[in-house]
């Protein structure tokens, strides 16, 4: 084994007409401690007919560097908030294709158990053009890695222009602040994915996927300062992952987790607001809140082209529909343009590595007593979670007599206390839990759909060009119909959940 | 009154760890200590507070809004400087200061930007007429003497030496949580990490 088998890295794009001057760059000379190596990496990356490595998170890679050849294996990602950790070995090999009779790992051979060397074929190759330069940051030494190149399948290829950052020794927050002052020179971008991923998403012609998260599994007795770096971590790892199935945007889901993933950050920060406040607080949030608004016009349209016109397509009116659908595909387009605009930009990856910075950095202990942030978390999350439940209750109070845009009101802060159960509920296991999370999703999918209505009223406005096209004024018509006629049938069942769930024994009591 | 500016243009090096320190040394030499935050983080104020009983004691201010004055009485003002300073604050807050303590991490992107922050400060007065001293601290000096080396010949070009290295320990975070420092504490553990210190403190002496 020639490597540690943990590597901390943080990987960005580089816009192909800076990635010379970055490989260049003075500065970043100084700190190096030498004029750094070229290296020609070409790797190929074999997989089984059925991809069967690839669906378990494994990269098996072959590559020459130099006149050696080495045999790697790397295991899935975790992702570490913006920052991957993975599992990788390595081994000198003789020849050009893997040589599996030369692990020596437990895990690695546990890993690759059932699968036959002859059944491993060529799945796709990376070319790259290796600048490798290692520096020494603050009190760390960083590997810096200026990488040009493509990864190919078969006739398909795909330009690599990125840089990597891996830490050798020292501490998280100085790969953050190195990049960060990277990212103050040149326009860096998001990158998140491995070349591996990207690999395997050429070959095989995949839409990138969409990243979910499970409500948190905090341990009891842990403490508030580890609480809040969990948290935030999971919220910019969510982010990121999503990046580029929101850019690529056939699935719809990486736009809308994106955005969720957006709020969740948001919303953690108003319910740890006791800990959390500072000017760095301040434009992490304000950073978050200017994406989120980038992403929400395509959102908006995905629900519109997705959730709202589907149904409508039982009636007969094909004609009036399509010229809904022709101006909301158009509007999408450009709501798109700006997604992959600000999610490929500069300011994204500006936010990400702030965000990163300031978790691994911990800035919040600056303002906080060690004692509070020492204390276990369940006093806290049982605070804010009954705080959150009698907030609801009393904006919620004649509920049943409300308006629509009162309801609004109740859904905002419906919204926060479901939050707070997703990343408080896990300390306070037990069946009232489950039953309190179902009452509590009822009631928002109920709600969520009063806020759908109201978005594509605003929407509708946005397309309509004043009934010049009679067919897009009868679709409007059409949906508008449709509309009212579920709020008006749904609200017997709010009124129900509402009821439900204000009565719902909290949990978090035990 | 003598007026000790702890500053520096970049964030995360190590201004507050400087400024508490240098508040607390004072403090236990039994002289009146006044601690100024002008950081909008108020990192220095919320060190006093964690502040434990039976430990020298020390005055704080807030001084984010607006830079007040100090008391007659106070014998050493020491200003915790915003980070990211508009030339309005430096210039108020320089010209108010006998001494500047500069902190520099061993990296080129910071030795870049306090280069710039030298480049300004010199060209207010007092500086120039060489009334104000600038004390540059080389802080978390850890990963190899090469680094240590390139500040040197960076300062060197810049006109100015290393007043003091301060190396990397995971007890000035201890000590940033307990609202301590160094000087508060007597144990034989800690004797290198204060020694890192000497060449600074007899500098300020010197020059006040």
């Amino acid at each position: 084994m020639l490597k540690p088998p943990l590597e901390i890295e943080l990987k960005l794009g580089v816009p192909a007409e800076a990635i010379e001057r970055i490989g260049e760059d003075d500065t970043l000379h100084r700190e190096a401690d030498g004029p750094g190596d070229r290296q020609t990496l070409d790797a190929t990356y074999f997989d089984t007919a059925d991809r069967s490595l690839s669906r378990r998170g494994i990269a098996l890679r072959v590559r020459r560097e130099g006149s050696r050849t080495i045999q790697t294996i790397k295991a899935d990602a975790r992702n570490l908030g913006g920052l991957t950790a993975r599992a990788e070995w390595q081994w000198p090999i003789r020849r050009r294709s893997p040589d599996l009779g030369v692990i020596d790992i437990a895990e690695a051979q546990a890993a690759l158990d059932d699968i036959e060397e002859s059944a491993l074929a060529p799945y796709y190759a990376t070319k790259v053009q290796r600048r490798l330069l290692t520096v020494v940051h603050r009190s760390s030494r960083i590997e810096v890695a200026i990488d040009q190149g493509a990864v190919i399948a078969g006739r398909r290829r795909q330009p690599i222009t990125e840089v990597e950052l891996e830490l050798v020794e020292g501490r998280e927050v100085d790969l953050y602040d190195l990049a960060l002052a990277l990212a103050d020179r040149y326009p860096l971008t998001l990158e998140p994915r491995s070349k591996a991923a990207r690999g395997a998403a050429l070959a095989d012609g995949l839409t990138p996927a969409a990243a979910f998260r499970k409500p948190a599994s905090l341990e009891r007795g842990m403490a508030v300062d580890d609480l809040i770096a969990w948290i935030m971590s999971d919220c910019l790892a969510h982010f990121t992952e999503n990046v580029a199935a929101a850019r690529d945007g056939r699935d719809v889901e990486g736009v809308h987790q994106a955005r969720v993933a957006l709020r969740r950050l948001r919303s953690a920060f108003a319910q740890l607001k006791d800990f959390l406040r500072g000017p760095a607080v301040d434009q992490i949030k304000s950073q978050a809140r200017t994406l989120a608004s980038a992403l929400g016009p395509a959102r908006d349209l995905d629900v519109f082209a997705t959730e709202t016109l589907p149904p409508l397509r039982h009636f007969t009116l094909r004609p009036a529909l399509d010229a809904l659908e022709r101006r909301a595909e158009a509007a999408r387009g450009e709501a798109y343009d700006t997604v992959r605009q600000v999610l490929g930009g500069p300011e994204a990856a500006r936010f990400a590595l702030l965000l990163g910075y300031w978790i691994a950095d911990r800035t919040w202990r600056l303002d906080v007593r060690p004692a509070r942030l020492a204390a276990p978390v369940e006093e806290t999350a049982a605070g804010v979670l009954s705080k959150r439940f009698t907030k609801l209750k009393r904006v919620g109070r004649n509920f049943e007599a409300m308006s629509t845009e009162q309801r609004h009101a109740v859904r905002i802060e419906l919204k926060k206390l479901r939050y707070a159960v997703d990343f408080f509920g896990g300390l306070f296991p037990g069946k009232a839990r489950g039953r309190f999370a179902k009452r509590l999703k009822a009631l928002q999918d109920d709600l969520g759909f009063l806020q759908d209505a109201a978005v594509t009223g605003h929407l509708l406005d946005r397309l309509d060009d004043g009934g010049a096209d009679p067919a897009f004024a009868e679709g409007r018509g059409l949906v508008e119909g449709w509309l009212a006629h579920r709020l008006a049938t749904a609200n017997e069942g709010v009124v129900a959940d509402w009821r439900a769930l204000a009565k719902a024994t909290p949990f978090w009591h035990d | 009154m003598r007026t000790i500016l702890v500053a520096n243009i970049k964030g995360g090096c190590g201004k507050t760890t400087i400024a508490t320190h240098l508040a607390a040394e004072a403090a236990g030499r039994g002289l009146k200590v006044l601690l100024a935050d002008v950081d909008r983080q108020r990192s220095s104020l919320g060190w006093l507070r964690a502040r434990p009983r039976g430990v020298a004691t020390i005055a704080g201010v807030d001084w984010v809004k607006e830079i007040g004055k100090a008391p007659k009485s106070v014998d050493r003002l020491i200003i915790d400087a915003p980070a990211a300073m508009k030339m309005k604050q430096v210039e108020i807050l320089v010209r108010a200061a006998d001494i500047i303590v500069l902190p520099v991490l061993p990296s080129a992107f910071d030795e870049a930007a306090t280069g710039r922050f030298l480049s300004r400060i010199e060209e207010l007065k007092p500086i120039r007429k060489a009334r104000t001293a600038v004390l540059v601290v080389g802080n978390r000096m850890r990963v190899r003497t090469r680094a240590a080396a390139r500040l040197d010949r960076f300062l060197g070009g810049q006109g100015h030496t290393v007043a003091a290295r301060l190396r990397d320990s995971a007890v000035y975070t201890d000590l940033a949580a307990d609202g301590t420092s160094l000087f508060d504490l007597h144990t034989k553990r800690i004797e290198g990490l204060k020694e890192d210190w000497r060449p600074l403190l007899d500098a300020i002496e010197i020059a006040a």
